[in-house]
């Protein structure tokens, strides 16, 4: 683990201090392997769905918008 | 360019704690929408506007907190603002949900100008359910992605790691042959 941390150009300390560094998804795997793997591969399912909908998401928001008059449509006086 | 650990603890603190609290305050804002919704006393209804409208006190500066100490903390350490996918998720959504509170700031502000004056008609608070309802669910996603963090690094992410391996290599090389 030291080995590890000290190519990363942190202290074991360090490494503790922060639990959330880069390296951490990692820790099962104290080979390193995970982060080579990690460096290879292409775009994760989890970001290619997420963009998906966040496409659909905003869309649709586009779409209540301009049904409901466009950006003037959209403010103080609608909610009256 | 990364921070000492005392500076990173401090900004991560400073992180987490504005984070949670824009959550909290989100929250509080939603018991006073669900008031207006709700109460049948017209002075309980104008009540809550005025204090939706007082909540903005609070709420944009624990916005702007929360994305600057988020963004210090990503380029004091080496995860980076754009080499990780949940990173910039992250980012992303933070912008989205503090632009989006800006501009419903001046909504909030008619609406409560309305409740404080003389009008019998009272304003309607559906759409600062929708408002605070999609926000609280993008600021607890921010929530899910800083704490399970999912794997991937965008292109410049993966770039940026082979550079830095080619430097630490040869740097190696440099001590083993002088």
């Amino acid at each position: 683990v030291e080995a590890c941390a000290a190519s990363n150009g942190h202290t074991t300390e360090e490494k503790t201090d922060m639990p959330d560094s880069p390296q951490s998804p990692d820790r099962e795997d104290p080979t390193g392997a995970g982060l080579d793997r990690e460096s290879t591969t292409g775009t994760p399912r989890w970001v290619k769905v997420s963009a998906i909908i966040a496409v659909i998401l905003v869309m649709l928001v586009v779409v209540m918008l301009l049904v409901g008059g466009g950006p003037g449509g959209h403010g103080p006086g609608r909610h009256f | 360019m990364n921070m000492t650990p005392g500076l990173r603890k401090f900004v991560f603190t400073a992180h987490v704690v504005s984070s949670v609290g824009w959550i909290g305050t989100v929250v509080a804002y939603l018991a006073l929408v669900a008031a207006a919704l709700t109460s049948k006393e017209a002075q309980t209804v104008r009540a809550a506007f005025l204090g939706m409208e007082l909540i903005y006190f609070v709420l944009v500066p624990l916005a702007f907190a929360s994305l600057l100490t988020g963004v210090v903390q990503a380029l004091g350490t080496t995860w980076g603002l754009l080499r990780h996918y949940w990173v910039l998720f992250k980012l992303l959504l933070t912008v989205v949900a503090t632009v989006v509170l800006l501009l419903n700031m001046q909504t909030v502000s008619s609406l409560a100008g309305v409740a404080a004056s003389d009008s019998a008609d009272l304003p309607g608070a559906g759409g600062q359910l929708l408002h605070a309802g999609v926000g609280l669910l993008v600021l607890l996603l921010t929530a899910i992605l800083g704490v399970y963090k999912p794997r991937g690094m965008t292109k410049y992410g993966r770039r940026k790691q082979r550079e830095l391996r080619a430097g630490k290599r040869d740097e190696q090389r440099a001590v083993l042959v002088p």
